[in-house]
Order: C-alpha cells, then sequence, then structure tokens
C-alpha cells in the first residue's frame, strides 16, 4: 500500500526541491503570465467603452435605443392643423381610434409640412377601401360579441344598398360614425343588455319565441314596453333597437346609450343615392331642401328629423319608465 | 373715425380687451409647450420597471397595433414584433391557431366551421413577455441581449453578432434575425417612446384600449390598477421565465 502511495513513477525528488527546479517551469509560467497580460491586453481593447457599468452589457446601448425619435405622431400633432376633423373626431364613437390607425404614420406628412415642402410629399391614405373599415367591423365569431360588426351583404340588405361595391364612406362619414350630438363620454348609463345569442350560437335563435320555462333576460322591452309597442306598429318595426340606439360596452356590466337626433344619421338611409335600389326606402333629394319647404315659419327651418317624424314614423318619445335625468342625457 | 361719427371700435373688444385677450391667448399658446417640456423632463430609470398588460375580452383582432408596430419600427416584411392570434376552441375540444400576416392585414376571413361547431373563439396578442429572467439574455455569448434596469429587455445592435442563441432561446418566439442588417430583433417595448413619457405604439394605436405598457413601481399606474382589479395570467409560467407581460382573461388553451 506505500508504494502505491508514492505513485508508480517515483517522482519523490521533484517534490521535494519544489516545482520551479523543473527545467521547464520558469519558462512555462513565464509564458503563462504573458498570455494572462496579453488575455487582459486583448480584453481592454475588444470590450465596448461602458461595458459591465451596470450589467453585462454596453452601457450606451440604452441612450442609442432611447435617442431614437417616434414615427407615430399621435392624434394630439394631428389636431395643430386638422382641427374641423378632430373636433368631430373627438365627440364621436370613433374617439379611441387614433388618426394613423387609418391614414397610416404621419412622420413624413408632418416632416414635409413643417419644411414647407410641396404636397406631394408626405401623402396620407385617405380614401380608404371596405377592407380597411372591415379590418374592425367584420363580423367574426372570435370578436366580443358587443362589438359593432357587421356582415356586410346583411347590413347592405338592411340599408337598401344594390351596389355591393359600395364604399363604407358613401354613408359613413368615418370621423364622426354616427353624428352623435353629445360626446361619447357624456352619454346616459345603461345596464347591459343580453342579446339571445351571447348563450345561443345560432343566429337565427332571435326570431324564434322564447320557450316555456326559458330564463328572463334584461332586454330592451322589460323596460320600455310602452315605446316598443308603439314602435312595433310604425314603418322601422323590422329594426333592432340598436340600429338607431347604438349601445357601446363599457365594462362587464354596463355601457352608454349613445345620443342621436342628427339628421345626418336619418339620412345615412334615406339620402337618396345611386347605390342604393328604389322603393322600399323612402329616399330625400335634398334634406335642406325638404325642411325648407315644409316649415311654416323660420323658426321651423332648424327642425330636424325627429322634430316632424319622430311620433309619427318612429316612436312615441316619452315611454312610461323614462326619468326626467334619463330623458335629459344624465351624465355620469 | 368714420364717416357717421361712431367710434369704429367693434362693440365689446376694446383696446383693453384686446390686450388683454392678447395676453391670454399667448398664454394658451405656450401651455402646450411647457406641458411638453414636462413631459420631456429627464427620464430617471431607476424610477421604473417595465411591463406591458393585454385585456383579451377587449380584443377584437383588428391587426391596427401590427400595422402600428410596423410602422414605427420598420419590421422588415414576412416578420413581426407583435401578432395577434386567433384561438377557435371547437366544442370537441379541438383547438385551432391562426394568424394570417401575424394579422397585419387583420382576419379577412372568418373561421371556417359554422357558429354551431364553435365552443369559443378569441383573439391573442403577442409581443415580447419582457421576462424578468430572460432566457434569451442568459444565453448571449456577446453581451448584446440584455435586460435594462428599468426591466426592458433590449438588443445592442452593434454588440450583436447574429448567431441566432437567443432566437432559439425564446420560449415564446418573439425573436428574429433582421434579414438586412444580420443582428437579432425584437419587441423593445418601444424603449424611446416610454422613455419620452409615450406609450408605445401597439398601444396607442388600439383603438379599443386592449394592450397598455406601464411602471409595475408606480402603484397608481393604470398597469398596476387593472393588476389589482382584474384576474390575469402570463404565458408559459411554468418555465419559470416569470413575464411582465400579462393577460386580462387568458384562457388555459393559449400557448
Amino acid at each position: 500500500m506505500a508504494g502505491d502511495a508514492h505513485g508508480p513513477d517515483g517522482g519523490d525528488e521533484h517534490r521535494k526541491t519544489g516545482i520551479l527546479s523543473f527545467p521547464y517551469s520558469r519558462r512555462f509560467f513565464a509564458l503563462f503570465l504573458v498570455a494572462i497580460l496579453g488575455g487582459l491586453a486583448v480584453r481592454a481593447a475588444l470590450r465596448p467603452e461602458g461595458f459591465g457599468e451596470i450589467g453585462f452589457f454596453r452601457t450606451g446601448a440604452l441612450a442609442e435605443e432611447a435617442a431614437r425619435e417616434p414615427t407615430l405622431q399621435g392624434k394630439g400633432v394631428c389636431s395643430e392643423c386638422h382641427a374641423v376633423e378632430f373636433a368631430a373626431h373627438e365627440k364621436d364613437v370613433h374617439v379611441t381610434v387614433q388618426c394613423e390607425d387609418c391614414h397610416g404614420s404621419g412622420d413624413q406628412h408632418v416632416k414635409a409640412r413643417k419644411e414647407g415642402l410641396p404636397p406631394e410629399q408626405g401623402k396620407m391614405f385617405r380614401e380608404l377601401a371596405q377592407a380597411n373599415c372591415l379590418a374592425c367591423h367584420r363580423r367574426l365569431q372570435a370578436r366580443p360579441k358587443l362589438f359593432p360588426t357587421i356582415d356586410i351583404g346583411e347590413h347592405f340588405a338592411t340599408v337598401g344598398v344594390t351596389d355591393p361595391a359600395t364604399k363604407c364612406q358613401s354613408c359613413h362619414n368615418p370621423h364622426e360614425p354616427l353624428f352623435l350630438d353629445r360626446k361619447v363620454e357624456q352619454a346616459r348609463l345603461h345596464p347591459l343588455i343580453h342579446a339571445c345569442t351571447d348563450c345561443h350560437a345560432d343566429s337565427a335563435i332571435r326570431t324564434k319565441p322564447l320557450p316555456e320555462g326559458h330564463v328572463v333576460t334584461f332586454q330592451c322591452k322589460d323596460c320600455h314596453a310602452g315605446v316598443l309597442a308603439d314602435f312595433k306598429t310604425k314603418p322601422h318595426k323590422d329594426l333592432d333597437c340598436q340600429m338607431c340606439h347604438v349601445f357601446r360596452q363599457d365594462s362587464e356590466f354596463s355601457g352608454r346609450i349613445l345620443k342621436n337626433g342628427n339628421p345626418k344619421f336619418c339620412l345615412m338611409c334615406h339620402q337618396k343615392q345611386p347605390f342604393r335600389g328604389k322603393g322600399r326606402i323612402p329616399q330625400l333629394e335634398s334634406f335642406e331642401a325638404h325642411r325648407n319647404e315644409m316649415a311654416a315659419d323660420e323658426s321651423e327651418k332648424q327642425n330636424r328629423c325627429v322634430d316632424c317624424h319622430g311620433e309619427e314614423k318612429i316612436h312615441t318619445m316619452h315611454g312610461p319608465v323614462v326619468s326626467s335625468q334619463a330623458a335629459e342625457g344624465g351624465t355620469r | 373715425m368714420s364717416d357717421d361719427g361712431r367710434d369704429p371700435r367693434p362693440e365689446g373688444l376694446g383696446r383693453r380687451d384686446f390686450i388683454k385677450l392678447g395676453f391670454v391667448g399667448a398664454f394658451a399658446i405656450l401651455v402646450p409647450f411647457a406641458v411638453r417640456a414636462a413631459e420631456r423632463a429627464p427620464y430617471r430609470r431607476e424610477d421604473y420597471t417595465w411591463g406591458f398588460i393585454v385585456d383579451l375580452q377587449k380584443c377584437m383582432g383588428c391587426g391596427a397595433c401590427v400595422r402600428a408596430c410596423k410602422a414605427e419600427n420598420t419590421v422588415p416584411d414576412g416578420f413581426n414584433r407583435t401578432w395577434v392570434e386567433r384561438y377557435t376552441v371547437r366544442r370537441d375540444g379541438k383547438v385551432e391557431v391562426d394568424s394570417p400576416l401575424g394579422a397585419l392585414n387583420g382576419f379577412p376571413e372568418d373561421v371556417p366551421h359554422p357558429p354551431i361547431e364553435v365552443g369559443k373563439s378569441f383573439f391573442v396578442p403577442k409581443l415580447c413577455n419582457q421576462c424578468s429572467t430572460a432566457p434569451c439574455v442568459q444565453v448571449c455569448p456577446v453581451g448584446a441581449s440584455y435586460a435594462a434596469p428599468d426591466g426592458v429587455t433590449l438588443v445592442d445592435r452593434k454588440r450583436c453578432i447574429g448567431c441566432g442563441y437567443c432566437v432559439q432561446a425564446c420560449p415564446y418566439g418573439v425573436r428574429y434575425i433582421h434579414p438586412q442588417n444580420g443582428y437579432a430583433d425584437k419587441c423593445t417595448l418601444c424603449y424611446h417612446r416610454i422613455t419620452k413619457g409615450l406609450q408605445t405604439a401597439c398601444a396607442q394605436a388600439c383603438p379599443v384600449g386592449a394592450r397598455s405598457a406601464g411602471n409595475l413601481k408606480d402603484t397608481t399606474s393604470r398597469i398596476r390598477q387593472l393588476l389589482n382589479s382584474s384576474r390575469y395570467g402570463v404565458l408559459k409560467p411554468a418555465l419559470g421565465t416569470n413575464p411582465k407581460c400579462y393577460y386580462i382573461g387568458l384562457d388555459k388553451e393559449v400557448v
């Protein structure tokens, strides 16, 4: 056992005199030192400035990343020049949509205008195709139920459009799609309305009567029975309440019914247009001409559609449950 | 004086009023500049830990975030720093995921199943998860991928050698090698915007307010309020990457 401890080669001599007495040791350590120093020199040369100061990275990279100028301008910048469009946009349902969502990035446009370059420079998208609107408003099964979506064929059938290539802008102004009278935020709060399709996948179920013992959901007729009964006798009877009283969901439990009495809203369907078929929907050549013709005196020349046609064509305007505060358009 | 001897000044706007109006007007014009200057106050990174929150109940898959990100960061064609996936869970339990062009043009087609077959369907926007313990940072051999002290995972473009280790290491697939410039590229959480007091490009563009970046160190920030008030999840929690990208209303099927 003792012989095994010294190893088979029996190197006792070297162990006694120390490792530096080995013929090549000094040279070896000198080389080792040179390698270390050389390594440090190479490291110093290759190591970029500021590396490792606050982490295993180059400190200057942070400032470089932060130094880039933003490309998207934001609607605040757009409003500096386009005040009219901005004012309309700010009160309607597209208030949360940035200008650049539809018009494209505005950096070149702003730069060109600030430097006084010709208007051809930095042109923005203007004429939008159906597909651009439908990117948000196409009916998809994955979309949230209360987000306003359409099936384009169904929608055109409802509003009497016969030309399938009709652009959305022919009726809807994208800056104020619903021509609201009041700001969206000032619209009255309203509890959530349930639709049959919240639970049932088959959309045709809406037209079927409730079966015996079906759970009662919160629907328009529960509170506005009087108005609805009257509405069912009037020409608009086939339309959903929400076609005009647009519901905008705010939270899990409530949303807002948007206030809407602007003639432009009615004219989206009732303005005479080449792309709309004749017959089913009464159409006006010119709203102003019609109003002036029908007005008995000067004061009536400011009338809106609902001032004359409201009770007669739509529904009684004073339902039994609408409180005075709600009628005033109570704010949050 | 005009012909009929009346004072030519318009009624209601005398000299005094005019000067007053001038002062008020000048002040009103200067206020936005002052506000902007205040917003550009030096950014102190030790005050921030950036996180991101996505509300899946609001997302309606329009792809505005994808387009905004592409424009803001000149992301090359065929690559995405953020994209939107559509999950369709059928009634028989089968899950399908699609994302045409990363939802660059939204979703032009509905899922090919009749509604009766679809149990649930929803959109999931994806982006860099800003992991607290990021695998991509760990594997970088040259210290080009790094976690900034304010919690954003970034790439030093000058330092990156384009080896692609980080692309493989990222469990969320958010990295790619830039086809022209050769460095690894990824969502920077719009570091150049958030450090200037702006929102990220995708969050600013979102028309339904489904996405936002925020300061996790500030208890009054919107992201903290949302995290305090809603039920949320993170992607692939079992990997221990501790993402700082939170999803409200996350489904178990989402990976």
